[in-house]
């Protein structure tokens, strides 16, 4: 009897051991990734990539994941914030939407609360239409809604006022008539919104440029422009939205934040982890399935970029009327 | 065709990939019994893990967990009331009861026989149909997909006996204003006063899990040891029996056919999905089944438990003629599968059929060695999961409470959630003593946001004018069948009620 | 007291007052300007399904206004254990309180060992034992073997440091 319950003892020991041992690991070899939306979703694959990349070339040794849902994305941002001092290793992943979200104040914090790192991927957006469509260019398709406003039905894979919409606002804006008359129809993922076109209820899709592509290839629809300032050479027969003489840039980055508080050398310690994580074969084989363009924007370059964005986006929604 | 079938077969055959369907269905059975954790977190889960393996052995391991996935949630549905996605919500309906009878051992054997031949019928519609089936799923539009919707609402109509209609449209009504909470289309907050942990909305499992599985457990604890007939039936021998007579076999084979061909349709349809079909196809079977057997169905109907699983498999299997054809997700499920596919550097699209028949076809015979394997294992497996349920009381109910508020908190990691989710259930338990039917609440709640969306683009399309419901033919038709199936069952009960007051004078 | 002993009235009543609210907010909300020529918009719906909900509330309240004496509440709910079913619902809302500060091993183990003895356990050894195995056993599946990441708890952090 006592034998049993020494044995029991020694278990619960050797338990204990194992998960103190697991969780208090050196800081610099760890990395937490912290992803504001579920499992499965696009901040959570990038960021599970990053990190497979990061952990599989022995940059880190371990790299862990938080799905921190909620609030359309601001319970992550604002749980970074509160619980900064324990976040030293943490990066947070986010995107362009962050800025929309923080403008239109769906979240009551912004970037500017947290520290930017550096941005690893980017997305433009893409115009695309059936194969059958009578639009063969950008101009064809503003033709058309000068004609008729209502008979262009735009398709989009999020609500008013969120990204799909706000790039075809920018396009159309820019191309000198009236986004305000704009007939967006949104769905509830851009896979739905593809449906939607296919099917023929809209004649027009704004997604993402990545997401486009592989459709294109597939030979069902045509991309008529997309919003990179120019041409990409994975795809060099799409054209821009700027040579077609629109004005409309616009880059849907990928991003990293760190705590507020981060000092400077951590920061560096970052963006060194994050350039060599350029440098691997593992990354480029994730990258390239996932059809993804790297995009490395570090530090002081990347805060400048992200308030050009900011101040870009405000403009465009002050002019739509969604912000007053 | 042949040729890729066999390179499919061959390959999936192979010993390292046959470890990984073991594997995956293992894995996959844990993952989904844990409510919360079904198919889309398991595969996401996996893919980082399938990385290093080479394509073939990656997808056979997704198939695996995909469809261990789909049969643990399932089980917990059937064993705890508790539906951990909402394709299995129609699956506790009848499953529960059934087990609570002392038969849960039946109850998952069902539902195993039934999901195996869902997959197998729809396999064989795949096969048989697959080069014309990309153009029916594009052939909906959003007006389509409300009148769908509408028709799916007609479901209710199973849950509501006699003198519960009100009821039953109450409960419904609730659940669609559930619904509307958070952010809608048009990108305005409702009901959410100022809360960050209100902009997603409410979600499904939050509400599942709360007015079935916590508020079951509650109930059992409040009547106490007063109710010893289900305690007596836990002692059943045949708890563990998988045992069909001949006679329930022969029952349930129509079932299965309608609902397989039903399910694969309707999973199809990017827009509508594996819930949908589900709860088509109990309503389906419930309205199709003699008036003597129709009290049967919500008390442990095998038909109602059969329709549904079959249905949410068979729309599995259909689901993947958008993936694979078009490209194109038509749920989260899919659109991590899609997600899993690109990482090994398979595009699917209309391409991948005529370019590379020998991926495509190995990618549909993995997920069918997946729907195999999981019946191979699990069946010797059912006897052990169904004596979970003769575990005492008092640890039991613990249990059942802890696994659902996990599942929940697995999902959103926000402990707001786990306080909303004991008031829902302690309301869900005020609605159950009051004799208020919970699963018209569920239904309403899962059809109210595709219902209005589905609305709301097919007026912004239409112009604000409602002529889509008879301008468009799919739209008319199932329009049409929404009617009949409500009016039917009232025109009979009404000259019913006339013969019998009639027969009443005369005797007097 | 008499007039609310009855399932159907209580019940409808319930509701009523429920849609009656939900209407109220629903007339509060906000639409968008830009969208102003649209037929349908963020309120259409909700408020239809106040006006339906309450529409049917009234009817099931005017139907049970002539059973009067079926569907006693207090019939139903005769014999009911009142005390541990309370307990367990206090106990899950506790656990939802603690469960940041405790982390997940201690406050899940400290939930279910108290729920095994509420619900009448007495052997306090052993539903120990239960309940912490369980927890243990799940830790270990979720975080090692799944990589999902669980909160460690403040308790855990004053105790052992920052490193999350």
């Amino acid at each position: 009897m006592r034998e049993l319950k020494r044995i029991r003892y020694t278990c619960l020991v050797v338990l204990l051991l194992f998960a103190a041992s697991a969780t208090n690991s050196y800081a610099a070899e760890r990395i937490h990734f912290l992803i504001p939306g579920g499992a499965g979703g696009g901040w959570d694959s990038t960021a599970r990539g990053v990190g497979e990349a990061l952990a599989r070339s022995g940059i880190v040794e371990v790299a862990s994941y938080e799905n921190l849902s909620g609030g359309g994305g601001s319970r992550a941002l604002s749980h970074l914030i509160e619980t900064a001092e324990r976040q030293e290793n943490t990066l947070m992943i986010s995107s362009s939407p962050i800025i929309l979200r923080s403008l239109r104040k769906i979240y009551p914090q912004s970037y500017h609360d947290v520290v930017a790192v550096a941005s690893v991927v980017v997305d433009y957006g893409a115009f695309v239409v059936r194969n059958d469509s009578p639009y063969k260019s950008w101009q064809d398709v503003i033709e058309g809604f000068l004609e008729n406003p209502r008979g262009v039905n735009v398709a989009g894979g999020s609500s008013r006022a969120s990204m799909d919409h706000i790039v075809a606002a920018l396009a159309f804006n820019k191309s000198g008539v009236n986004a305000k008359q704009l007939k967006y129809i949104p769905y509830n993922a851009g896979g739905h919104a593809m449906v939607g076109l296919l099917s023929g209820e809209t004649q027009l899709l704004s997604t993402g440029l990545s997401e486009a592509i592989a459709l294109a290839e597939q030979g069902e629809v045509r991309i008529l422009a997309m919003t990179a300032p120019e041409r990409l050479d994975r795809v060099p027969n799409i054209p821009t939205l700027a040579e077609q003489g629109v004005p409309a840039v616009f880059s849907n980055w990928r991003g990293f934040f760190a705590a507020p508080g981060t000092t400077a050398e951590q920061l560096i310690q970052f963006e060194t982890l994050l350039s060599e994580l350029y440098e691997t074969d593992e990354w480029k084989v994730i990258r390239e399935n996932r059809g993804w363009t790297d995009f490395f924007v570090v530090g002081d370059e990347f805060s400048a970029f992200l308030d050009q964005q900011e101040e870009d986006m405000s403009a465009l929604l002050r002019e739509l009327g969604l912000l007053n | 065709m042949i040729e890729g079938i066999l390179t499919g077969l061959y390959t999936a055959f192979s010993p390292i990939n046959l470890m990984m369907v073991l594997m995956g269905c293992f894995a996959g059975t844990f993952i989904g019994m844990l409510p919360g954790l079904g198919p889309v977190s398991a595969i996401a889960l996996m893919i980082p893990i399938t990385y290093g393996l080479d394509p073939a052995s990656g997808l056979i391991l997704i198939a695996g967990v995909y469809y261990g996935a789909i049969f643990g949630g399932s089980t917990s549905a059937i064993l705890i009331n508790a539906p951990g996605v909402s394709g299995a919500v129609a699956t506790a309906f009848d499953g529960y009861p059934l087990a609570q009878s002392g038969q849960a051992g039946k109850a998952l054997a069902i539902a195993a026989y039934s999901s195996f031949s869902g997959g197998t019928i729809g396999a064989l519609l795949l096969f048989a149909f697959v080069p014309f089936l990309a153009q029916v799923s594009l052939s909906f539009q959003s007006a389509d997909y409300f009148a769908l919707m509408l028709f799916g609402c007609t479901a209710i109509a199973a849950f509501s006996g006699k003198g519960q209609v009100v009821k039953a449209i109450l409960m419904t009504l609730l659940g669609l204003m559930l619904a509307t909470v958070g952010e809608d289309p048009s990108g305005i907050q409702r009901f959410t006063f100022g809360n960050p942990d209100l902009y997603d909305g409410i979600s499904f499992l939050l509400l599942s899990m709360a007015t079935f599985a916590l508020a079951e457990a509650l109930i059992v604890v409040l009547k106490g040891t007063s109710d010893s007939h289900a305690a007596s039936a836990m002692e059943s021998k045949n708890l563990g029996s998988l045992k069909l007579s001949r006679q329930e076999a022969k029952d349930i084979a129509p079932t299965v056919g309608r609902s397989s061909i039903l399910g694969f349709f309707v999973g199809i349809l990017p827009g509508a999905g594996a819930t949908i079909a589900s709860f088509l196809a109990y309503g389906m079977e419930r309205n199709l089944a003699p008036d003597e057997k129709k009290g049967e169905f919500g008390a442990g109907s095998h038909r109602g438990l059969a329709a549904p699983e079959t249905a949410n498999n068979a729309a599995s299997t259909g689901s993947f003629v958008p993936l694979l054809t078009l490209g194109i997700p038509g749920s989260a499920t899919t659109a991590v599968m899609l997600g899993a596919l690109l990482s090994y550097g398979i595009q699917p699209g209309p391409r991948l059929y005529i370019d590379n028949p020998a991926v495509f076809w190995s990618v549909i015979i993995s997920m069918y060695v997946g729907n195999v394997f999981l019946l191979v294992l699990n069946l010797p497996l059912i006897p052990y999961i169904s004596k979970l349920l003769r575990v005492s009381r008092q640890f039991l109910t613990p249990i059942i409470l802890f696994f659902s508020l996990m599942g929940v908190y697995l999902v959103s990691f926000n402990t707001f959630d786990l306080t909303i989710m004991v008031l829902i259930a302690v309301l869900a338990v005020i609605f159950r003593i009051l004799n208020y039917p919970l699963a018209p609440l569920l239904l309403g709640f899962i059809l109210g946001g595709m219902l209005e969306d589905n609305l709301r683009r097919a007026l912004l399309i239409w112009d604000g004018s409602f002529t889509f419901l008879w301008q468009r033919p799919i739209t008319l038709t199932i329009m049409v069948i929404t009617l009949l199936t409500l009016c039917v069952p009232l025109i009979s009960t009404v000259r019913d009620s006339r013969r019998a007051g009639r027969s009443d004078s005369v005797s007097a | 007291m008499h007039l609310l002993d009855n399932k159907d009235r209580i019940g409808s009543l319930l509701l009523l007052v429920f849609s009656f609210t939900y209407l109220q907010y629903a007339f509060e909300l906000p639409i968008d300007p830009t969208a102003g020529d649209e037929s349908f918009n963020a309120r259409t719906l909700p408020i239809g399904l106040a006006i339906a909900a309450i529409a049917f509330a009234l009817i099931e309240l005017f139907f049970s206004a002539r059973r009067v004496d079926e569907n006693r509440i207090s019939e139903a709910v005769q014999g009911f254990s009142w005390i541990p079913t309370l307990s367990l619902v206090l106990l899950m809302v506790v656990y939802s309180l603690l469960f940041s500060k405790l982390g997940f091993v201690l406050s899940s183990y400290l939930f279910l060992h108290a729920s095994f003895l509420t619900l009448g356990e007495r052997r306090i050894f052993l539903s120990g034992f239960i309940a912490a195995s369980l927890v243990v056993f799940l830790w270990l599946m979720l975080t090692r073997v799944f990589g999902i990441f669980l909160d460690s708890g403040d308790l855990y952090r004053f105790l052992f440091g920052l490193v999350s």
